[in-house]
Parts: C-alpha cells; sequence; structure tokens
C-alpha cells in the first residue's frame, strides 16, 4: 500500500510541477538562441511603447548594438556562451526541503543550514536510527516569505516587500516545517494531513547566514568589483564598440535591421520578433564577424569578459565561505515501529513525544560552484514526560556531513554526492518506556555510529531531486546488531520553479 | 539633449547629462566607462539599486563623447540570474530631453555604448 501512497504522490508532484513552470514548456531552443533572449524582450517592450515608428527607431536602433548578445550568440567558444547564458536558481546545497534527522524516514543524517525561500516539500522513505519504515512527507518554507509572495505575486517583487522593514527581515529569518506519517493515513490514495498522520512540527532560526550576495555586508564588494574589474570591462567594450562603428557599412546595416524589426506586425510580435531578431544576428555574422580588425577586438573584448567574472567569482567564493549558523527545534510524535513485532510492556500508557534542539552550522570551502560543504550538528533530544526510569534526557547527537557537488548529467543537472557520519549516545530506551521485539524485552541504551553515503540527483528544471542513500549503522536503537539499510525520497524546492513562474 | 534616429544623441555645449541605472534586485553591478567628455563627477549610489554619474559635454561644436555602460545580473559563480530581474538606464541631459532604456538577462552581462555630438 505504501508504494501506491509513494506513487501517487510522485504524479501529484510531477503535475504540480508540469502546471506551475509555464514557462519550461515552451519550444525547445538551442543554448545560442538562448543569449537572445533577454534583448527580444527589451525589443518586444521598445516596439509595443506608444508612439510612432520614427519615435521607436532610435531606441530599437541602440538595442540592434548589444554586442555582448552577438558575442554570446556567434562566438564559437561554448564556456564563454555558458559563463554568459548562467543558470537558473537551484544550486545551493544548504536547503533542506526534506524532514529533520530525528524524523521517521528522514533520508538525512545531517540538518542542513537553509530552509527553502518560499515553500518546499519532500517525500523520503525509510529510516536512520531506528529498523523502522517510515514514509514522511515534510512541508518546509517561510511564513512571513510567504505572505510576501501574497502580497507580490513575481518573486522577485516578492523579494523587495518589507526589505527595508527591520520586523520583516526578522520574521524572514524564522521557518517553519511540518510531517505526516503516509503509513498511518486512512485515506486510499494519497496523504491526507489529520492529527492521525501528523508525526512532527520544527521551527528553525538562522542565527547567522550572509550567503546572499545582496547582503548589505558585501555592498562595499561589489563597489570595488564596479569601479575595478568593471571599469575594465566597460573600458573593453567601449573599444569593441568603437571597432564596430568605424566600419563604414554598419550605420547602413543597423537603419536595414531596424526598418524590418520596425515593419513587425504589432500582434504577431510574440510570434514573429525572435526570429527577426536571430536573422539579424546572422546577418551581422555574415557581414561584419570575420572583419580582422573586428576579430582583433574581439579577442581582447572576450579576454576582459573572462578576466570580470574571474575576478567576480573570487567575491562569491567569499560569501560562499562564510559559515551559517542556525538553531532548529523539532518536535516527533513517536509512534511504534510498523513492520516489527513490537509491543509495549505498558499498554496503557502512551509514548512520550520528543523534543529535539540542533545547533547546525556549515561552511563552505573555495573553489566556486563546484565547492564542496561541511555540515556540523550538535543536538540533544528529550523526552515530552519522564522515560521508564524517571530521565527525561534521551540522547545527544553530533553529526559531520560533507557535500560534494559532482560533474553535470546532460539533460539531468548536477546530483550531489554527500558523506556523512552521526555518533548517537543513548541515555534512556529508545522510545521511553521498555518494549518487547520478537517477544525479548529490550531496554538499550549506550553509544551507536550510523555512516551514510547519500546521491542527490535533480529532476532538469523542475525543483525536484532524488535523494538515494545507504546507510550503515554499527547498531539500532532498538537492535544491538549492525544495520545497512537503503533510503530513497523525492524533495521539491518551489523556489527554483517560482522563480521561472512569471 | 535630442535622439536622433540612429541611436546616438545630439547635446549642447557644456550640457550636463545624468546616467542613471537602477536594478530591480541588487546589489546594482553597473559599471560606467566615459569618454571624451570635459568632465565626469564620480559614480554615486543613491541605494542599494542605483548608481548615478553625470558627465559635462565639451564647449567645442562636433566633438564626440561616449559612455558605456556594463550590468551584471550574476548572482553567484554558477551564473545564475533571476529572469524577472532588470536594469532601467535613464539619460536626461539637464538642457532638456531624456531616453529610456531597459536590459533583461540573459546574457548575465550586458552593455550599450551611448554615442554623443555636441551640436
Amino acid at each position: 500500500m505504501k508504494r501506491y501512497y509513494q506513487i501517487g504522490f510522485l504524479l501529484v508532484v510531477l503535475t504540480a510541477s508540469v502546471s506551475l513552470a509555464p514557462a519550461q514548456r515552451s519550444t525547445p531552443t538551442s543554448p545560442r538562441s538562448d543569449c537572445l533572449k533577454g534583448t527580444v524582450t527589451d525589443l518586444s517592450n521598445a516596439l509595443t511603447a506608444p508612439g510612432t515608428a520614427d519615435e521607436k527607431r532610435p531606441h530599437v536602433s541602440n538595442i540592434l548594438r548589444r554586442w555582448f548578445v552577438y558575442v554570446c550568440y556567434l562566438s564559437p567558444v561554448d564556456t564563454l556562451r555558458a559563463q554568459l547564458l548562467g543558470k537558473a536558481e537551484e544550486k545551493r546545497l544548504d536547503k533542506q526541503p526534506g524532514a529533520n534527522n530525528s524524523a521517521a524516514g528522514s533520508t538525512s543524517l545531517a540538518n542542513k543550514g537553509s530552509s527553502p525561500w518560499l515553500l518546499g516539500f519532500a517525500l523520503e522513505h525509510g529510516g536512520l536510527t531506528q529498523t523502522t519504515d517510515g514514509n514522511t512527507i515534510t512541508f518546509r518554507g517561510n511564513l512571513a516569505n510567504s505572505v510576501r509572495t501574497l502580497l507580490n505575486s513575481t518573486y522577485l517583487g516578492s523579494y523587495q516587500v518589507g526589505v527595508n522593514d527591520p520586523v520583516v527581515q526578522s520574521l524572514s529569518k524564522l521557518s517553519f516545517g511540518v510531517s505526516f506519517n503516509t503509513a498511518a493515513s486512512s485515506a486510499p490514495q494519497g496523504v491526507s494531513p489529520s492529527t492521525n498522520t501528523f508525526s512532527g512540527a520544527s521551527a528553525t532560526c538562522e542565527l547567522y547566514n550572509h550567503r546572499d550576495p545582496r547582503d548589505q555586508r558585501w555592498s562595499s564588494k561589489w563597489d570595488q568589483l564596479s569601479a575595478t574589474a568593471g571599469m575594465e570591462l566597460a573600458q573593453s567594450y567601449t573599444h569593441f564598440d568603437a571597432a564596430v562603428r568605424r566600419d563604414p557599412r554598419i550605420n547602413d546595416w543597423v537603419k536595414s535591421q531596424a526598418d524590418i524589426l520596425l515593419a513587425l506586425p504589432q500582434d504577431s510580435l510574440d510570434r514573429q520578433l525572435p526570429a527577426a531578431f536571430e536573422n539579424a544576428v546572422k546577418s551581422f555574422a555574415e557581414e561584419f564577424w570575420n572583419v580582422p580588425e573586428l576579430q582583433r577586438a574581439l579577442s581582447d573584448f572576450t579576454a576582459g569578459v573572462s578576466q570580470y567574472i574571474q575576478t567576480e567569482d573570487a567575491v562569491f567564493t567569499e560569501i560562499k565561505r562564510t559559515p551559517i549558523l542556525t538553531l532548529d527545534y523539532s518536535f516527533v510524535r513517536q509512534s511504534l515501529p510498523s513492520n516489527q513485532t513490537v509491543t509495549l510492556t505498558q499498554a496503557t500508557t502512551s509514548l512520550p513525544d520528543l523534543s529535539t534542539v540542533t545547533l547546525v552550522l556549515e561552511k563552505g570551502f573555495s573553489g566556486g560552484a563546484k565547492a564542496p560543504e561541511l555540515t556540523f550538528n550538535a543536538s540533544g533530544t528529550w523526552f515530552s514526560k519522564p522515560a521508564s526510569d524517571g530521565g527525561r534526557v534521551r540522547d545527544a547527537r553530533a553529526t559531520l556531513q560533507l557535500d560534494v557537488p559532482l560533474k553535470e548529467i546532460q539533460n539531468i543537472g548536477p546530483p550531489t554526492l554527500s558523506l556523512s557520519g552521526q555518533f548517537l549516545s543513548l541515555f534512556e530506551e529508545p522510545l521511553g518506556q521498555k518494549v518487547t521485539l520478537n517477544g525479548v524485552t529490550i531496554s538499550r541504551t549506550g553509544n551507536m555510529g550510523v555512516f551514510q553515503t547519500k546521491l542527490s540527483i535533480p529532476v532538469k528544471d523542475s525543483g525536484l531531486k532524488i535523494p538515494i542513500a545507504f546507510t550503515y549503522a554499527s547498531r539500532t536503537e532498538l537492535v544491538k546488531e549492525k544495520d545497512v539499510r537503503g533510503n530513497v525520497g523525492i524533495t521539491f524546492d518551489l523556489d527554483s520553479l517560482f522563480a521561472k513562474a512569471k | 539633449m535630442k535622439t536622433q534616429p540612429s541611436g546616438d544623441f545630439a547635446v549642447e555645449p557644456q550640457e550636463n547629462i545624468t546616467f542613471s541605472v537602477t536594478r530591480k534586485d541588487s546589489p546594482c553591478k553597473v559599471s560606467f566607462d566615459c569618454q571624451g567628455w570635459q568632465s565626469c563627477t564620480p559614480v554615486t549610489s543613491p541605494d542599494v539599486h542605483s548608481k548615478t554619474k553625470t558627465c559635462t559635454a565639451t564647449a567645442l561644436s562636433g566633438s564626440q563623447s561616449t559612455c558605456s555602460i556594463t550590468v551584471d545580473f550574476r548572482n553567484d559563480s554558477a551564473g545564475t540570474y533571476d529572469p524577472g530581474d532588470q536594469y532601467a538606464v535613464t539619460i536626461a541631459g539637464s538642457k532638456g530631453g531624456s531616453y529610456s532604456d531597459t536590459f533583461t538577462p540573459p546574457p548575465t552581462l550586458s552593455a550599450q555604448t551611448y554615442v554623443f555630438s555636441v551640436e
């Protein structure tokens, strides 16, 4: 039955990802055509602005002289084109859409520092420190940012709501999470969130996080970049522009291309403009691209672009290396493992709930987008009521995780390999009271070690990731023997879709 | 300042031309390379979204000056950008006339050279 839940949920998620990303269903385009997209938008705005064709002509003529677009489209160097095209936001390693590591069914041994900016959810299957089969659905999000999104429907616009308000900024450091146990659901298909299926909740507060390049702390760095490397880039652009303008044919060429664009019918601009502008770029290539003087200027210009990107990447690396410190509180409603013969010795007493406080420290390394990231967790868990021998502190844990971005798989995306280890010291019976497993009374405390290898595979441009984990435990909380198990899941970060669905 | 059909600008002798660039997102990563002017002020930042520079045209009729403006949409070393992001450029003459331009990604780096001739 659980498989049906998973398949049903997967279908819901895939349906949502398709319906939330209309921009991604457009006709497939080549990377070269992608170079033109932004300028096509600007041209469209210029052509549909009020005014006569003569009034629009200066603006259209200027846009036709944006040589970055031509260099992006015509350059034989794929790496330069890739640098100029960039990517949509979904590569951050420090987000955790899934359940906390103390939840049944979590595939994560370590908690990460950041939650999704807006909303994320995850379906995870398996257990880490107990020999249980938990299916957990987790919704994580940020309440303040969700309200900002309701007030302004665009991703960027919602970021700007209350950007100068210290109260809004403080509230957006708080995120929440709610988990449901699918095994407890009575719904024939999917999961019905209810008090019966509720398995836990969490709240996360960012104590220290300056990873956002928009953070005020980095403004002097950006000003310095603009005044130095940016200035040199602008100078190399001026030289390239001058080289193009020195060709006596260029003014006639601009005029003829402007004539073509201004003659496009307004009611079919969306359809005709991309092709018309692409033809203009191809026409430029035929007329001017191989002129020796232009090629010489191009060589200097592309070197200037690479130099600028290299200098800017050094700033991004510095930003990424800054630590993130978060404090996380999670509440877990305990339930008996569903796949074993575990029974309570005191049947009239319910299992106590669990509360966990986790301090998460995350630190990046140098190396740009491919740099690994180290995460350390220190946590303590206590029972909501005293355990059978009177103690309330259940365990203490220390976890270390290394996330390594792997080489991008074509048409899929860059997977991430995570290696983690956890030391867990159990002070009380794991469930808060004595239980019997297959008829044998269990009252096990002591230390255990857990090691995990996890591969998170993205589903290209969808916000979906599929984490597949293999975990080795020196023992489990209930059973003395060592344990090796696999966990699979689906996580979904709405941020990356919302950023594209304008 | 008058806009000509070619997209270039005609300015009066010693007219002040102010370039204002505003990014929807922040930081405003814009650079100016202005050549052939009598003088130019340093770049100022009215807020985290905007940068401004003012240049004064020469008194010599027929002289030409340029100002290249580069804009940067990159949000990390992977070249991540927000498709809804935008830079808006406004060029205003002290003796009247203004011109507006926008830059939308991709590409994540873009630029435009504006050319001015003294009448």
